[in-house]
């Protein structure tokens, strides 16, 4: 590590910055867990039952009004950072567009829960979601507690999807 | 026809109409519609008294996965327009909201990709609520007397043509010209939500 160090230092300013936050990227921020099955990922993620309420955002790089609402529903996430909520982007891109994914997420998502669900046989899952889901995106899963209420729309204010989340949370 | 069988259509047709305000479901039968193509001219179902069936689907130039289909659906339009099925594409989204589906554009599009089906433009949104669409792509298969047979997916692979495994929309046809129900009569697959001003 000292050697490294050393090494590192010999370089100059711009590029040890660079491969610093390379590294840094590499090890904090990848946070992608990929499920190349539904079957998994319903399994380790969706029907996971406790006390926690999640909200589950289905989106993908390539749609521009899932782009549009990320950005409130990250102010959502800090919003109830500390209670029993959690939020997970569920990303829809395909397998070829992971780099593409990861920076973004890199770019916009940092310290979030990001999933890439690259299961294409969109037939075989998307009712098990949820029944009313035709399969537009985005498209938001609230579920606490046995109960689940889905969204087939996008978000259009910070206000409009707190609003929705802080009256799920009563229910 | 009997007194009885009279009042029973007509509450059929009644009920059908009442219980589908999120659009249409299999079983009922789709209004005619006119709406404008790329040639400037106007298409109906009722131009085409002697089709053996329609496959309506709804697509846009704008979003990823119809891009992914274009190619496809030109090559289904080929193939059934020779069997007596009529193919109409229809773009639902607002070009206020997304620019990238103008009528301008549908044209440019329709000329560089060489569409051999009438690409229409669903002019202030009033069709795709009656059929129920929500998405691009999303396929509906009429037969001869305009009952809806089909809803949902061309095939289970949108990024790759090639790894299709199961041709969901040809498959119905193929039922349609059996006779039989088509199995699935229903599939669903990721889109692009239809982009609206009414929120």
């Amino acid at each position: 590590m000292v050697l490294l160090f050393q090494y590192l230092s010999s370089m100059s300013g711009k590029t040890l910055y660079t491969i610093f936050l390379t590294l840094l990227s590499i090890s904090l921020f990848s946070q992608i867990q990929v499920f190349d099955k539904f079957e998994t990922f319903e399994k380790q993620v969706l029907i996971k039952q406790n006390d926690t309420a999640y909200l589950f955002n289905f989106w993908a790089t390539w749609c521009k009004p899932c782009v549009e609402e990320l950005p409130y529903l990250v102010s959502l996430s800090h919003q109830y950072r500390k209670d029993k909520t959690k939020i997970i982007f569920v990303s829809l891109d395909s397998k070829k567009d992971s780099g593409k994914l990861e920076s973004f997420v890199q770019k916009n998502l940092i310290g979030q829960t990001i999933i890439h669900l690259t299961d294409h046989k969109y037939n075989n899952w998307i009712d098990r979601v949820h029944h009313s889901w035709s399969g537009s995106i985005p498209a938001s899963l609230f579920k606490k507690e046995g109960i689940s209420e889905f969204h087939e729309k996008e978000f259009y204010s910070y206000d409009d999807v707190l609003m929705q989340w802080v009256t799920f949370l009563k229910t | 026809m009997t007194l009885f069988s009279l009042i029973l259509s007509v509450l059929v047709t009644v009920t059908n109409v009442q219980n589908s305000p999120n659009g249409y479901g299999i079983g009922d039968v789709a209004t005619d519609f006119s709406l404008k193509g790329v040639d400037g001219k106007i298409y109906s179902l009722s131009n085409y008294p002697n089709a053996k069936g329609f496959i309506i689907v709804f697509t846009c130039n704008h979003c990823p996965y119809a891009v992914m289909y274009e190619d496809r659906i030109n090559d289904l339009a080929k193939k059934y327009s020779t069997q007596g099925y009529i193919l109409l594409a229809i773009n639902p989204n607002d070009p206020e909201v997304q620019p990238k589906d103008s009528y301008e554009l549908m044209i440019e599009r329709a000329k560089e990709k060489l569409f051999v089906f009438p690409y229409l433009i669903d002019e202030g949104q009033k069709v795709y609520p009656v059929f129920g669409a929500t998405k691009t792509p999303h396929v509906y298969v009429l037969d001869h007397n305009r009952v809806v047979r089909y809803i949902g997916a061309i095939d289970d692979n949108a990024q790759d043509a090639s790894s299709v495994t199961e041709k969901y929309l040809e498959k119905a046809i193929s039922s349609l010209d059996m006779g039989v129900k088509p199995n699935p009569e229903i599939t669903k697959a990721i889109g692009c939500s239809i982009k609206t001003k009414n929120k």
